[in-house]
C-alpha cells in the first residue's frame, strides 16, 4: 500500500478542493442569476410597475 | 363568563382526536401491519437460521417500531392544516403546548402503542432470546414516547408543506439515532450480559425532558411557520 | 457604544449589507486561499513523515481543520439562530441559513477524507467510531436544514423555520456523540484510537496544522458573507436598491 500513498494524499486533497472551490464559485452563479432575473422582470413591457412588498 | 378550565379544552380534543380515529379506525391497523411486513422482510432477505436472526432481533423489532411512527407523523397535525383547525389551535385560549401534548398521546397510542403490544409477535417472529423480552418491552415503553414527542416538534416545521414527500423522516432520523442507541443497545448490554439499566435510565430521563419541553418546542415551532 | 449599534443597524439594513459583504468577502477569501496553500504546502512537502502512518497523515491537515470547522460552524449557526428567534433580527436569519451549506461543505470534505485516510490505514473505507458516526449525523442535519429551508415557500418563515432546527439539531449533536460512544463500548469492546495523530503530533509538525485551521475559518467568513448577500438579494429583490444594482451590472 505504501507505494499508493501519494494517489491517497492527492485524492483527498483533490476532493477537498473540488469542494471548496464549488463552494466559492456556486453561489457567485445564482446572484447573477438573480440579477439576470431582476432586469428580465424590469424590462417587461407588459408587466405593470410591481408594488414593494 | 369564565373561560372553561385548561384540562377541560384538553380533555375534550382528546376526546375529538380519538373520535376522529375512531371513525378511520380502519387505517389505525396500518402501523401494526406495517410493522408486522417488515419484520418480516428480515428473515426473506437474511435466511430464517434462529442463531442469524436472534442477534439482531431487538435491534430489527426497534427499527420497525422507530419507522411505523415516522411514517405516522405526518399526519399528526395534515387534517388540521387542511380544516382550518390549526388556526383554531393557534388562537385557542388553552396553552398550545398543552393541545400539542395531546396530539401526541394520541398519535402514541395509535402508533407506537399498537405495535409495542405486537412487539412480543415481532420478537418470536425474529427468534429473539426470550429471556430478552422483558428488557426490549421495557426499552420500547420508554423510548417509544421519546420518538412521538421529538417527531411531533419537527413535524410542526414541516406541517403546510404540500409535497414534502420524505422531508419529514429525514429530518427526523439523525435526531432519532441516539433513542435507538440506548433502546436497542440495552437489549444488546443485557444479552451481554453487562449492566442495562444505564441505557434504561437514560431513556427515562429523556423522555422525561421531552415531556416537558416537546409540547413547548411544538407550539414554538407551529407560532414560528404560522406567523 | 452608540456607535456600534449605529453600525449593527445601517449594516443589517438589506442596501448596506450587501455592500459590506461585498466589500469583505475578497478579502477573506483571499486570505484563507493564502492560507491554505502555505498550510498545505507545509504540511505536504516540509514536515517530516509520520514513523507510524508513513505519507498518508498529511491527509490530516485538511481532514482535521475540517472537522474543526464542520462543528464550530454548527455552533455558530446555533448562535446566529438563536439572536434571530429570540431577538427577531432578520440579519441573523440570513447569516445562520447561509452557514449551513459552509457547514455541510466540511462536514462532506471531513468523512471523504477520513475514510481516503481510513483505507490505507486500517483497511477500510468506513468505520462506525464515535467521531466519524457523529460527523455523518451532523453532515445529515446540516443537509435537514438546507432541505427545510428550500421546501418552505414563505422566505421568513422558511428561515425562522430552519433557525429553529438548527437549535434544535445543536442540542442533539453532543446527545449523539456520546450516545456512539457507548455504543461503540458496547458492541467493540474496547473504542479505536483512530485518527488521533494530532495528538502525539511534535510541535514541529504543527505549524502547517495551525495555517490551514486559520484558513478554513477565514474560509468560512468568505462563503458564509457571499452566500448571505445571496440570500439578501433574493429576498430583497424587487426592491429599488436591487433593481438598481442589476440595472448596473449589465
Amino acid at each position: 500500500m505504501e507505494h499508493l500513498h501519494p494517489w491517497f494524499i492527492a485524492a483527498a486533497f483533490g476532493v477537498s478542493a473540488v469542494l471548496l472551490v464549488a463552494d466559492a464559485v456556486l453561489p457567485r452563479i445564482k446572484f447573477q442569476s438573480i440579477l439576470r432575473g431582476i432586469l428580465l422582470r424590469d424590462r417587461r413591457p407588459s408587466n405593470p410597475e410591481r408594488p414593494a412588498p | 363568563m369564565s373561560a372553561p378550565s385548561y384540562l377541560r379544552i384538553a380533555a375534550a380534543q382528546l376526546r375529538r382526536d380519538l373520535a376522529l380515529v375512531w371513525a378511520r379506525r380502519g387505517d389505525a391497523l396500518q402501523p401494526v401491519l406495517f410493522a408486522v411486513m417488515v419484520a418480516s422482510l428480515f428473515p426473506l432477505a437474511l435466511g430464517a437460521e434462529p442463531g442469524k436472526l436472534a442477534p439482531l432481533a431487538a435491534g430489527i423489532v426497534w427499527v420497525c417500531v422507530l419507522l411505523a411512527g415516522v411514517l405516522g407523523l405526518d399526519a399528526l397535525y395534515r387534517s388540521d392544516a387542511e380544516d382550518g383547525g390549526l388556526e383554531q389551535m393557534l388562537l385557542s385560549p388553552a396553552p398550545l403546548a398543552l393541545l400539542v401534548a395531546v396530539r401526541v398521546l394520541v398519535h402514541w397510542l395509535t402508533t407506537a402503542l399498537p405495535v409495542i403490544l405486537i412487539a412480543p409477535l415481532l420478537a418470536e417472529m425474529l427468534a429473539l432470546d426470550r429471556a430478552l423480552l422483558p428488557v426490549l418491552m421495557i426499552s420500547l415503553l420508554l423510548g417509544s414516547p421519546l420518538l412521538s414527542l421529538v417527531g411531533a416538534v419537527i413535524a410542526a416545521l414541516t406541517v403546510g408543506l404540500r409535497r414534502s414527500g420524505m422531508l419529514l423522516p429525514l429530518l427526523v432520523m439523525p435526531l432519532y439515532v441516539p433513542v435507538l442507541v440506548f433502546g436497542a443497545g440495552s437489549v444488546a448490554a443485557a444479552a451481554q450480559g453487562l449492566d442495562h439499566g444505564g441505557a434504561l435510565l437514560l431513556l427515562a430521563g429523556g423522555g422525561i425532558l421531552a415531556l416537558v419541553f416537546a409540547p413547548l418546542a411544538a407550539a414554538a415551532a407551529l407560532r414560528i411557520v404560522h406567523s | 457604544m452608540n456607535a456600534l449599534l449605529l453600525w449593527f443597524h445601517r449594516t443589517g439594513s438589506p442596501p448596506h449589507f450587501d455592500r459590506f459583504t461585498a466589500r469583505w468577502m475578497p478579502w477573506c477569501f483571499g486570505l484563507a486561499i493564502a492560507l491554505l496553500l502555505i498550510g498545505t504546502w507545509g504540511g505536504l512537502f516540509m514536515v517530516p513523515a509520520d514513523y507510524k502512518q508513513g505519507e498518508v497523515f498529511r491527509i490530516l491537515y485538511i481532514h482535521v481543520p475540517a472537522a474543526w470547522s464542520a462543528m464550530f460552524i454548527f455552533v455558530a449557526m446555533a448562535v446566529q439562530a438563536f439572536i434571530a428567534l429570540v431577538w427577531r433580527i432578520k440579519a441573523c436569519e440570513t447569516l445562520a441559513v447561509a452557514s449551513a451549506p459552509v457547514g455541510a461543505m466540511f462536514a462532506a470534505i471531513t468523512l471523504i477524507t477520513g475514510s481516503i485516510w481510513g483505507r490505507p490505514t486500517w483497511g477500510t473505507w468506513w468505520e462506525w467510531d464515535p467521531r466519524l458516526t457523529s460527523m455523518l449525523v451532523m453532515f445529515f442535519l446540516y443537509l435537514g436544514v438546507i432541505a427545510l429551508h428550500n421546501a418552505i415557500e414563505d422566505r421568513r418563515a422558511a428561515a425562522r423555520a430552519a433557525c429553529f432546527l438548527a437549535l434544535v439539531g445543536v442540542v442533539n449533536v453532543p446527545i449523539v456523540h456520546f450516545s456512539v460512544h457507548w455504543w461503540n463500548s458496547l458492541h467493540q469492546g474496547e473504542t479505536i484510537q483512530i485518527l488521533s495523530a494530532e495528538s502525539r503530533m511534535h510541535y514541529s509538525m504543527l505549524w502547517p496544522l495551525l495555517l490551514t485551521t486559520l484558513a478554513t475559518k477565514f474560509w468560512y467568513l468568505g462563503s458564509l458573507l457571499q452566500r448571505a448577500r445571496v440570500l439578501n438579494l433574493e429576498n430583497e429583490s424587487a426592491q429599488p436598491w436591487a433593481r438598481a444594482l442589476a440595472a448596473g451590472s449589465r
